[in-house]
């Protein structure tokens, strides 16, 4: 199973990468924008991605439109430390199928994870 | 086929049973009729014989009488005489049974159709006594009597064979003729007879009788071949048998004569016995067979006649138990049907008590049976039915009457929305407060709460609430983005107002078979525990800025801050005194009294470093600059009034703190210790270096000789009053700034000195000295001018000395911006008035660019003054 990453902070980039080490997941690639990550979503089709919404380039939820048109099978989670929840439920509209809140715990990234991928 | 299935089933029966009835009527008609021809044929044949048997008698007496007629005549009357007589009366007998039957009215009808051949015979009969008169008479020959009545013998066999020619029996007809055949020989062997009689008479046949004798043999033999080829073996039998013995053998013997034709010596008689003989048994043979036809036509009528009797009365028989039958059946059908119709009516209507009882077991009966058994099973149901209802009742007596107790008395809204976001009708009693709108039920959640959300958490929930009924998402992840977890909301109370309330609304998926049936919307009204909250927080500030004023207190000397509170609550009162003395006229002078009163209680509260009590009189202060010079009104007055009160209360509220303190420190020291100068000193030093602090102007402030002098108390306040005003005034306006000062060869720091002697024994002299620049007369002159304290014309007439006064002139101030240190142009008006409160006196020393200095004269009493703190 292949996962993006795509957060504009390199910080948050590391973090999620390290808390995901031991999940199992085949980390092709991490983007710092929108643009990138549409490029990568286009050329590696990966299974999974986290999206920030937040971003320069292009915003996370315009990112997420174009990942959803160029690879609809994909499973996205937003991380955002946004906490309008109207954009939260935007990014569900738009296809989203999970969802975390900034700062993330290594706990509450494994669990979104196994519901994000129906694993127990 | 409509018009058939509409038929009741009687009718049905009969239309079904009509052409078949019909159909096996015309069957047995033709049946019944067949025989009966055959009967009526077989009854005109046995007639027919009846007259034929007559006849053949008839026919036999005149062969007989033929024979003996030829005998008599052959021999001229001498011979056959009496013979011929007794012949004569047989024929006689024989002609009156027909006659008999003739007119025997059993056979009328059957002779009617035999009219004209029975008529011929009768005439041809009536022929005979005129021929019996000829032969009496010898009139004849042998031949010509053969002859007459041969022609009626003839006729009668012709006729014969017309009368029984009348039946369809083949066998029957092939009897008749044999018979017929018979009749024709036997009437040939009667004129071979009569034709011998006259050869053994004459001893020689002549030649036409010899042909005709030849002929009749032949012909006899002919007809006797035919007979017994076409005759029932029982006749040839009897014939073969009868037919036989010694009479015939002599016949035969005495024909072979015949056949020679010479020298015929036999007598006539015996010829004619012997033939006679021969007759008899053909006539016997004769009536076997007549009597058998007879006895057949009688028995195949019997039993034709019987087969219709019987085949009638069978049909009759079988049709009415047939009808009576099918009466029987369809009456039975019908009514088992009306009785079960009835029931099932019964049934309909809900009486299960009874059963149906139908004695038949066609499928009727077994269609009760089953019917039975539903109606036993449906009283079971029903039973089951009324005990489920009698459950049910009781679940909703306990648990659903229980849960409607919790819904109107649980204190959160509770209902269920379906996939169309409709409210369900059943909703806790919660919600109609919570919401203040009743009848909530089946309205649309999303329109619902549209109007008592901001536009985006509209929006946010009408996403939010679609997503609920989304599988796809998971509801941990969707709860996260609830727009209403905790949301203010407005609704229009009764009165009109607009009420808010926090509320937070929680959901929960409601699971049936994997599928989301319906979601658990759960309302908690946390308007209470919001406001409860922010009460805790200004509860909690209000205990903050307390914990601040205690901390201010403590680090403020108690006897200094009490002198503080109670000379600044002393001179509050003394503002509302002015203030209830005063006119609507003089509210400008009470406006500037006020002001005056607060700057100095600001100034003094800045001296102790007291920042809570400054703060609040410097808003006052801004309050009144604003007022100033304007024409305000007795309300703008008490709005001041109000901000002065609620600071007096703070001060007070310091004041209890303070006391509760001091009666801690009381209890742990006998009493404060406050005969020296050092909380005198210590406030000034204070506000010294504070106002340095505020001003960035470094100062270098000190006392000289204060130690070991011991100051009265009641200059104490004041005094430090005027000092902190000329400290204040220092900063502000002596001061020069610090490049100035290096380059005019002073120190960097502004050199404050305060001195405090005895003169004379009677009076204190304070020395208050700077190094600063000294007063700038042109300064204060210009400003006096601008601000309309003097005209320019009295300046002019002024020397140093009464330029110098103008300071003390209220309003005058010479600093560019108005600070806590200076810029009211109020600070040394205080000083004066101080001073004159402490019935001093004062001089001023200012050299320009070197010094400003000021001393006071102040008179010392000898009392002795009391340094504890009043309590």
């Amino acid at each position: 199973m292949t996962l993006l990453i795509v957060d504009d902070s390199s910080v948050m980039r590391r973090t999620i990468e390290k808390h995901l080490s031991d999940y199992h997941l085949d980390i092709i690639g991490t983007a710092g924008n929108g643009r990138d990550a549409v490029q990568i979503v286009k050329d590696k089709r990966p299974d999974v991605v986290t999206l920030d919404i937040t971003m320069p380039e292009m915003d996370g939820l315009t990112c997420l439109e174009n990942i959803m048109e160029v690879h609809p099978q994909a499973k996205v989670m937003i991380i955002t430390a946004l906490s309008d929840k109207l954009t939260g439920l935007q990014a569900l509209d738009k296809g989203a199928r999970g969802f975390l809140y900034k700062p993330v715990s290594p706990e509450d990234l494994t669990k979104a994870f196994d519901k994000l991928l129906n694993r127990n | 086929m409509n018009l058939f299935s509409n038929l009741a089933i009687r009718d049905k029966f009969v239309v079904i049973v009509l052409p078949l009835l019909l159909a096996a009527g015309y069957f047995v008609f033709q049946e019944v009729s067949s025989n009966y021809r055959t009967s009526q044929e077989l009854n005109a044949l046995f007639n027919g014989i009846q007259v034929t048997e007559r006849l053949s008698r008839l026919v036999h007496e005149i062969q007989k009488e033929r024979g003996n007629s030829s005998g008599f005549l052959s021999n001229a009357g001498a011979a056959f005489g009496p013979e011929l007589e007794a012949q004569r009366k047989l024929t006689d007998e024989s002609i009156a049974d027909l006659d008999a039957l003739l007119t025997d009215t059993d056979y009328q009808e059957f002779l009617s159709q035999y009219k004209t051949v029975l008529t011929d015979i009768r005439e041809d009969v009536d022929k005979i006594p005129s021929i019996r008169e000829r032969v009496n008479q010898l009139d004849l020959s042998p031949n010509q009597a053969i002859d007459l009545y041969t022609e009626i013998n003839t006729n009668i066999l012709n006729s014969i064979s017309t009368l029984t020619s009348t039946t369809d029996n083949k066998e029957m007809t092939e009897q008749q003729i044999a018979f017929i055949n018979f009749l024709k020989s036997k009437e040939r062997a009667g004129i071979e007879r009569a034709i011998g009689s006259q050869g053994f008479s004459n001893g020689q046949l002549n030649p036409e009788s010899y042909a005709r004798f030849l002929e009749l043999v032949s012909a006899q033999d002919a007809y006797v071949d035919a007979f017994l080829g076409t005759a029932d073996q029982k006749y040839v039998n009897y014939f073969n048998k009868t037919v036989t013995g010694s009479d015939v053998e002599e016949v035969n013997r005495m024909r072979e004569q015949l056949f020679a034709n010479a020298d015929l010596s036999e007598d006539p008689l015996y010829w004619f016995a012997q033939i006679t003989a021969k007759i008899n048994l053909l006539k016997k043979v004769e009536d076997f067979i007549a009597n058998d036809i007879k006895s057949t036509a009688i028995s195949i009528a019997d039993s034709a006649n019987r087969i219709f009797v019987q085949f009638l009365a069978i049909s009759i028989v079988l049709s009415i138990v047939d009808l009576y039958l099918l009466y029987f059946i369809v009456s039975n059908l019908v009514n088992n049907i009306n009785i079960l119709s009835a029931f099932s009516r019964r049934v309909a209507q809900g009486d299960l008590s009874k059963t149906v009882s139908i004695r038949s077991k066609d499928e009727v009966g077994q269609f009760a049976n089953t019917f039975n058994e539903m109606v036993g099973s449906l009283k079971i149901s029903r039973e089951e039915l009324a005990k489920e209802k009698e459950k049910a009742e009781y679940m909703y007596e306990t648990i659903y009457k229980q849960s409607e107790v919790v819904f109107e008395n649980v204190q959160q809204g509770i209902f269920l929305l379906d996939e169309n976001f409709k409210i369900s009708n059943l909703y806790s009693a919660a919600m109609e407060d919570i919401f203040q709108r009743k009848d909530i039920g089946g309205e649309n959640f999303v329109q619902f709460m549209r109007p008592r959300l901001v536009p985006r958490d509209q929006d946010a929930l009408e996403m939010f609430v679609k997503h609920l009924f989304n599988t796809d998402i998971d509801e941990s992840v969707l709860s996260q983005l609830n727009p209403v977890e905790s949301v203010q909301i407005f609704s229009n109370e009764d009165s009109g107002n607009i009420q808010t309330r926090y509320i937070q609304i929680t959901f929960s998926r409601v699971m049936n078979e994997g599928e989301i049936s319906s979601v658990m919307v759960t309302v908690l009204d946390q308007t209470e525990a919001v406001l409860m909250q922010q009460h805790i927080k200004e509860t909690e500030e209000k205990n903050k800025h307390e914990s601040e004023q205690l901390l201010s207190i403590l680090k403020i000397e108690p006897v200094v801050l009490k002198d503080f509170i109670d000379s600044s609550k002393k001179s509050l009162v003394s503002i509302s005194e002015r203030y209830e003395k005063s006119q609507k006229s003089d509210i400008q002078a009470l406006i500037t009294f006020t002001f005056n009163t607060v700057h100095n209680i600001k100034g003094n509260a800045s001296l102790i470093d007291l920042q809570l009590i400054v703060d609040k009189f410097h808003e006052i202060e801004e309050s009144l600059v604003d007022l100033k010079g304007k024409n305000v009104s007795v309300n703008d007055f008490l709005k001041i009034l109000y901000k002065i009160n609620e600071v007096d209360a703070v001060m007070s509220n310091m004041k209890s703190m303070l006391l509760r303190i001091a009666n801690v420190y009381e209890q742990m020291t006998d009493e404060l210790d406050d005969n020296s100068n050092n909380k005198f000193i210590d406030s000034l030093k204070r506000g010294a270096r504070r106002m340095s602090k505020d001003s960035g102007t470094e100062l270098n402030f000190r006392f000289e000789n204060v130690e070991d002098f011991n100051l009265p108390e009641r200059f104490k306040l004041p005094l430090k009053d005027v000092l902190i005003q000329l400290i204040r005034n220092t900063v502000a306006h002596g001061a020069e700034p610090s490049e100035e000062r290096l380059s005019a060869g002073k120190t960097k720091e502004v050199n404050i000195k305060v001195g405090l002697e005895e003169v004379d024994g009677q009076h204190l002299k304070v020395t208050y000295k700077d190094d600063g620049k000294g007063i700038d007369l042109d300064q204060i002159t210009k400003q006096a001018i601008e601000n309309g304290l003097i005209t320019e014309e009295k300046v002019a007439n002024m020397d140093t000395k009464e330029l110098t006064q103008l300071i003390f002139k209220d309003g005058l101030s010479t600093a560019s911006e108005v600070t806590h240190l200076s810029g009211r142009g109020q600070g040394m008006s205080l000083v004066q008035d101080l001073t004159d409160k402490m019935k001093g006196k004062y001089t001023i020393t200012s050299q320009k660019g070197e010094s400003f200095e000021m001393t006071f004269l102040l008179p010392l009493e000898n009392q002795q003054e009391k340094t504890a703190i009043e309590i």
